[in-house]
């Protein structure tokens, strides 16, 4: 993986650079720029790759986030916009020849509108912090990524980030109604409101998922729902993962749209029981957890339906959580799913494409097939109802060429992904971990169409470089999540 | 893995490419064209026509993936039958406003029906696109599958983007299931600011409500307000004796039938129709200021409204020739975006569109200018080119 080359000419700036952001900024506290210091920035949650950059900026305004791009556009210094820092997919690593403005400080909630539906939040508040903020008056911000607890709203826009509940929900781009956003030249430029459209082209649409590259997010407009008054989990034992993955195309075709639905296989089902011993059943090939929300009477009217449709799709074992506890109980072995992955192999390798629901038997079964000719085991935990996998390769990087195998056989993965119809990620972002495999999936037409959006935002290209475009123009097979001995970057979180 | 490369074309698409080809070339701008049902939204300039109603073919429709992918040209009627066929439809209940409605241009104009406010606009079902740009590039944004932060969300920022940035030559939709049933609950002469306070309420509920409108009952202080429940029959049984149980007032409920035809009226804005001397107008605002906006509207000869979306869209009539910049004004104060729709071919509706800021509108211009080089596609469609 690589970076455009640091240029000598910014790095001979470094003192003179630090000393006109402690000037602009009036606090030097706001800078931070010794190695000792920078070190918490050198990487996002993939940890893989690491650089420190010249300095960091601790921003607690939009006007500050502008005069220090206008700054940095004076000089030729490029910008990585940094949230909570955990990205799954090097979006937010920094550049060694650039700076990082943190919208962290910038953590105030600035307006609850009830009536309106629509909470206005500043870039660095938490995505859990949104619903704490309204949830005494039933109200939610329904994405609900696993780092919510730590990761940003301002971040989750840069990301489109997704969660357990997009299926019924949707992701960041379906629950926003505004941003502010700090353009590359230091311009700050309100997209959409409070109102469900906006006039003009849709650029709050460009801006949600552009991670990093059109603008730094200062502020977020959310929607936010009333809280659904019945929620019902269901755990449906299968004697394959193609027949868990039949269970859930029948399942959406047969007109419901569960809040979830995820499959375990066998090896994350054991691995979660040896860690958690949350209940379920032992020496069984896979599980499919599904969940019911909405109004009670239309979410009692449609357990009998589904419970029909998961018998008839060959479940062996049905369980029914009755009481909130049992669903938590339900879902915990499914949230602990990848820290327990750590205890059986001692690194593993998490991909993130997404398939057509239709093809899941058949890639699963690929999938399993290719495990055997790599020599590694792969275990599948995954948001199955909207075909998006998270297949964890896993491998020991001490064991000679181990490693090497587990990136080619993540590689043959989501090259698969792609020819069946699907894309090469689902919610991690392209970041610099997918960015070679760019050309897999778009032909030089389609990426040309997106340069040129980057360049319409970003002439200069002083926003994130290096991140989601192809340095080369072919299909190479690059890098992923890799984690080493269960250590997870951000081991506190939750990992779906 | 060899690069993707795409060579299946059809007569229709390459004739699509020679004709925006030559309109580069030659520097003469063209309107893409379908049914011709939406011609009343934008400015109107006298273009030569690129017409897309040619490319309507259907180019897959998997029920179990709830994924369509069409042609721009296949009209909108064709679509919906197929897709009731299984149990299934477009979500965001798209506005025909004629029979000859094609997916193109309602993907272009970005229109959605009642159901916007609880399922999300028409861009909330664009997953991918094929289009042509200025330059006669074809290239692909998005995909077919429902989870996708693979490069820029290309898809949504096309959808609205009337015609302006390039040919759409495939459309790829999310589906939903369509609902069991459906009923109505109908509150008559229910007082506006009633009528608003009860939308609010009923909107933050965590029930199923799918359509919320007031609409005039002819000439008097007092108006209709309409709730659509739909799902399973139970639980729309259910919800409907929830929401009357809390209200006041001379409460009436439509059956499903009869649910679906009002619903439908207000869609196609058969209240709204303007007579030989009036205008109509749309707004889009926060739901919360629909009466603010409307007081407003009334010191400028307001002569009938409705509010839809539970508040945050505003239908409305004008008499002919209203300073249109005032409306503007009105709606920019009130955080506000207006649509003003044009009187007939003869009429340049110049102002058609709220003006944006002028950040955003200096992004709009790049954008056009980063997808259509030599401006031409509808240069002025949407606002006054500089």
């Amino acid at each position: 993986m690589q970076l455009p080359p640091p240029s000598q000419k910014r790095l001979q700036q470094r003192e003179e650079l630090v000393r006109r952001l402690r000037e602009l900024l009036g606090d030097p506290d706001q800078v931070i720029h010794r190695p000792e210091d920078l070190v918490v920035y050198e990487c996002d949650a993939l940890s893989a790759y690491r650089q420190q950059p010249m300095a960091v900026i601790l921003a607690s305004s939009a006007e500050e986030v502008s005069r220090v791009v206008r700054l940095c556009g004076e000089i030729d210094i490029p910008i990585v916009p940094w949230g909570a820092g955990t990205g799954l997919s090097g979006g937010a690593l920094p550049l060694s020849d650039g700076v990082v403005i943190s919208l962290a400080r910038m953590n105030r909630i600035l307006d609850i509108d009830l009536e309106n539906r629509a909470v206005t939040a500043e870039a660095g508040v938490t995505n859990l912090a949104i619903t704490r903020a309204v949830e005494d008056r039933g109200f939610y911000y329904a994405p609900d990524p696993s780092s919510q607890l730590a990761c940003t709203i301002g971040g989750n826009v840069a990301e489109n980030s997704g969660g357990v509940h997009c299926l019924k929900y949707g992701t960041t781009t379906n629950n926003i109604l505004g941003v502010q956003v700090v353009l590359a030249d230091g311009e700050v430029v309100d997209l959409g409101g409070k109102s469900m459209d906006q006039g003009g082209y849709d650029l709050l649409a460009l801006m949600t998922g552009s991670e990093g590259l059109l603008g730094i997010i200062t502020e977020a407009t959310v929607r936010i729902l009333r809280k659904p008054e019945s929620a019902r989990a269901f755990m449906a034992v299968f004697d394959s993962v193609e027949s868990t993955g039949r269970a859930v195309s029948d399942i959406i075709a047969s007109g419901m749209v569960p809040s979830g639905m995820e499959i375990m296989d066998r090896l994350s089902i054991e691995a979660v029981e040896d860690f958690l011993g949350c209940g379920y059943p032992r020496g069984v090939e896979a599980l499919l957890l599904v969940e019911l929300d909405g109004v009670a009477a239309e979410v009692e009217a449609r357990i009998g339906t589904l419970e029909t449709l998961l018998r008839q799709a060959g479940a062996t074992e049905l369980r029914r959580a009755d009481t909130e506890e049992e669903r938590a109980r339900l879902w915990s072995g499914r949230k602990a799913a990848f820290p327990a992955m750590g205890r059986v192999a001692p690194d593993y390798y998490c991909m993130d494409g997404t398939i057509p629901r239709g093809r899941l038997p058949e890639v699963l079964h690929l999938i399993q097939a290719m495990s055997k000719d790599f020599g590694l085991q792969v275990a599948n935990v995954f948001h199955a109802g909207d075909g998006n996998l998270h297949p964890l390769i896993l491998y020991d990087s001490n064991a000679p060429g181990e490693l090497e195998r587990a990136e080619s056989f993540g590689a043959e993965i989501l090259q698969l992904c792609v020819r069946v119809g699907g894309v090469l990620s689902g919610e991690h972002g392209i970041g610099v971990e997918k960015r070679d495999l760019m050309p897999c999936m778009f032909t030089d037409a389609d990426l040309d169409s997106q340069e040129r959006v980057k360049a319409a935002f970003d002439p200069r290209q002083l926003l994130n470089p290096g991140k989601v475009f192809p340095l080369l123009r072919r299909c190479i097979p690059g890098g992923s999540m890799h984690v080493h001995a269960g250590e997870l970057p951000f081991p506190g979180l939750e990992r779906f | 893995m060899a690069k993707p490369t795409r060579s299946n074309r059809s007569a229709a698409l390459e004739a699509i490419e020679v004709q925006v080809v030559e309109a580069e070339a030659a520097g003469t701008p063209v309107e893409i064209t379908g049914g011709r049902t939406k011609a009343g939204l934008g400015r109107r300039d006298s273009l030569p026509r690129l017409d897309v109603s040619a490319l309507d073919q259907l180019v897959s429709y998997e029920p179990g993936e709830l994924v369509l992918v069409v042609q721009p040209g296949m009209r909108l009627s064709t679509v919906e039958e197929l897709l009731a066929g299984e149990n299934q439809h477009l979500a965001f209940e798209p506005p025909h406003w004629g029979e000859e409605a094609t997916v193109g241009g309602t993907v272009a104009c970005g229109l959605s029906g009642p159901r916007r406010f609880k399922v999300g606009a028409a861009r909330d079902f664009v997953l991918g696109i094929e289009l042509v740009d200025g330059r006669g590039q074809r290239f692909r944004a998005g995909g077919r599958v429902v989870k996708n932060v693979t490069g820029y969300d290309m898809s949504r920022a096309l959808t609205g983007s009337f015609g302006t940035l390039g040919v759409l030559t495939e459309i790829c939709l999310k589906l939903w299931p369509r609902p069991e049933t459906q009923a109505t609950l109908v509150v008559d002469g229910c007082d506006r600011v009633d009528a608003l306070a009860l939308m609010l309420a009923w909107a933050a509920l965590p029930l199923e409500i799918t359509g919320l409108a007031y609409l005039p009952e002819g000439g008097s202080p007092v108006g209709r307000l309409l709730a659509r429940i739909e799902g399973p029959e139970p639980a729309v049984t259910a919800q409907l004796r929830r929401l009357v149980e809390g209200t006041a007032g001379s409460i009436s409920e439509f059956g499903e039938a009869k649910s679906a035809h009002v619903w439908k009226q207000l869609r196609e804005l058969e209240l709204f129709q303007p007579g030989a001397d009036e205008e109509l107008w749309r707004f889009s605002l926060a739901p919360a200021h629909a009466l603010r906006l409307v007081e407003q509207l009334e010191g400028h000869g307001l002569l009938r409204s409705g509010l839809d979306w539970g508040g945050g869209q505003v239908w409305a009539l004008f008499p002919a020739r209203v300073a249109a910049s005032s409306l503007h004004q009105i709606a920019l104060l009130l955080g506000a975006t207006a649509w003003r729709f044009a009187r007939g071919p003869e009429d340049a509706n110049d102002e058609a569109f709220t003006p944006l800021s002028p950040g955003v509108h200096r992004l709009n211009q790049r954008l056009k200018q980063a997808m259509d080089p030599k401006g031409i596609f509808s240069p002025g469609r949407m606002y006054r080119p500089d």
